[in-house]
């Protein structure tokens, strides 16, 4: 009885493992709106690698020393952003390198901090180059050209 | 029991947790955003896309551009290379094109390069045909309500002369005229007759002329002087042809040319004449200027001009640019170092919007970038 019982069980098991793959296509994951949510007008990606002894974020050696959003005398939307490099700051990481960021202006319709709902954004800046030594502010200006923007990210990534 | 229980599900479970930590099979397939350094070094991809990016909402802040009723027009000079690589430099001016074409909404407008020139320039000259055949048809209907014509007790006998400057502007000149004649014919329902011009019957003498305008050496021939010569030619039965002489075709200071077989004493007679003529054949190219045709009634009898119509053969394809309010420029300016196989290179690259009227810089902005490598970028 106890070895039907298990055959069943392995059967069943096996039925749902197979069953998984056996679809033509699957349905593409949607962003979490609760995740979306928390992001704010600053954003650094996700590292490139998780490790039991921390991160590989480059968000470690980054703080944002203003942020400004604003007008030019044309009506055109404005991204400020001061970054600044201010080295290692954990135990085993105590040195303070000097690298390149990339830094990406997105802007929409609407606003995007705290928000769970977010639409095609009505400009974006290409990847631009920020070479930060330890301790330097690099003072970025995005400038939208399109009026209407009423949002926007800033996206720090390593490449 | 228990026991081999557990080692069951741990069996079935181990599995099962080691296909959850799989990852996907994923590739560049050795394609990467342009924004990517892949190579160190040099004049990138992300340079170019880094300008247009700055650039783009720069011009269209300004208060010329923003301020402005209307379309913008903007002539884009080529950038100017000044450092050590060897770069197509229309990249830079492409991308902040497409950028600004993109963002303007319509507000700026650029023109187009060369190579739409061939097409363009056929579907301008086949319009202006459509045109001509309508001037001719204008002109038809003048002449044949000229009084001398209208009132006249029997038909008006008209002679066709060659026309005068065909060398020079490239044009079947024979083909309008004798179009012109057609349509005259055809409308003149019998007041107007054609004779030969040298049967010394004509009423009237039609020539034509074509005029280039705009050209330094327009060989300009005045076409009353013309009309004179051509009915001495034809009172001595010579030829309508310039060139053609007979038997007396050599003339002095003959050194080969076409204008001078012309007899001497001919020359003489009409030195500007000539001389004009010889300034038109030396003008073979076809020339891209307004290209006019004047047509002319004359009397024989005192070499009058008694009517006198001009119409637009062809008008000189321009590029549109001298409608530009600006002009769009830029250089790429360079400076490197080379020591113990590193090399850096500081580039600046810098754009300016300038008044064409004034030659004053009305704007100008730079990007600039510092890059370091070990090996030197080869450009294919």
């Amino acid at each position: 009885m106890t070895g039907t019982r298990t055959t069943a069980l392995a059967a069943c098991l096996a039925s749902l493992f197979l069953s998984a793959g056996c679809g033509t296509v699957s349905n593409a994951g949607k962003t979490d709106k609760g995740e979306l949510a928390k992001e704010s007008n600053i954003v650094v990606v996700r590292p490139d690698r998780y490790t039991l002894l921390g991160t590989r974020s480059v968000k470690d050696y980054l703080e944002i020393s203003y942020e400004k959003f604003t007008r030019n005398r044309a009506g055109f939307p404005v991204v400020e952003v001061g970054v600044r490099s201010r080295g290692g700051e954990h135990w085993w990481d105590l040195k303070g390198p000097d690298f390149t960021i990339y830094a990406q202006a997105v802007f929409y319709a609407d606003p995007v901090a705290g928000v769970d709902v977010r639409g095609r954004p009505l400009y974006k800046t290409n990847k631009q180059p920020v070479p930060l030594k330890r301790g330097d502010t690099a003072d970025l200006s995005f400038t939208c050209p399109v009026k209407g923007a009423k949002g926007y990210q800033v996206i720090f990534s390593e490449n | 029991m228990f026991f081999r229980r557990s080692l069951f599900y741990v069996g079935v479970a181990a599995p099962l947790f080691l296909f959850g930590c799989s990852t996907p099979n994923v590739s560049d397939h050795g394609i990467v955003s342009p924004d990517e350094e892949v190579v160190e070094g040099g004049v990138s991809s992300n340079d170019i896309r880094t300008v247009a990016s700055k650039m783009c909402p720069a011009i269209l802040s300004l208060p010329e551009i923003a301020n402005s009723d209307g379309v913008v027009r903007v002539a884009m000079a080529p950038m100017r290379n000044s450092s050590r690589f060897v770069v197509d430099m229309n990249l830079f001016m492409k991308r902040l094109r497409l950028e600004l074409n993109r963002y303007s909404g319509g507000k700026l407008r650029f023109f187009a390069s060369d190579n739409v020139a061939g097409t363009r320039n056929e579907i301008l000259k086949g319009r202006v045909e459509g045109d001509v055949e309508k001037a001719l048809e204008e002109l038809a209907t003048r002449i044949v309500s000229l009084p001398f014509v209208k009132n006249a007790v029997k038909p008006v006998r008209l002679a066709v002369l060659p026309v005068v400057n065909v060398n020079f502007v490239k044009l079947n000149a024979d083909s309008f005229l004798s179009i012109l004649r057609a349509k005259v014919a055809e409308r003149g329902k019998g007041k107007v007759v054609f004779v030969s011009p040298d049967s010394g019957e004509a009423d009237y003498y039609m020539a034509g002329q074509f005029i280039a305008q705009g050209m330094k050496k327009e060989g300009m021939v005045n076409l009353v002087d013309y009309i004179g010569l051509m009915d001495e030619r034809i009172k001595r039965n010579q030829s309508l042809d310039l060139y053609d002489d007979g038997d007396n075709a050599i003339g002095e200071g003959n050194t080969g040319n076409q204008v001078n077989i012309i007899k001497g004493d001919w020359r003489r007679r009409y030195p500007s004449l000539f001389n004009q003529l010889q300034i038109s054949a030396r003008l073979r190219s076809e020339p891209n200027v307004t290209k006019r045709l004047n047509v002319m009634l004359a009397s024989p009898r005192d070499k009058s001009v008694v009517w006198e119509r001009m119409i637009t053969i062809e008008k000189k394809i321009t590029s549109g640019i001298e409608r530009a309010k600006y002009i769009l420029s830029g250089e790429v300016s360079g400076l490197s170092k080379r020591s113990a196989g590193k090399q850096s290179d500081y580039l600046l690259i810098t754009m300016q919007l300038v008044d064409p009227e004034t030659n004053e810089v009305l704007w100008e902005d730079g990007y600039e970038i510092k890059k370091k490598s070990e090996i030197g970028a080869v450009y294919q």
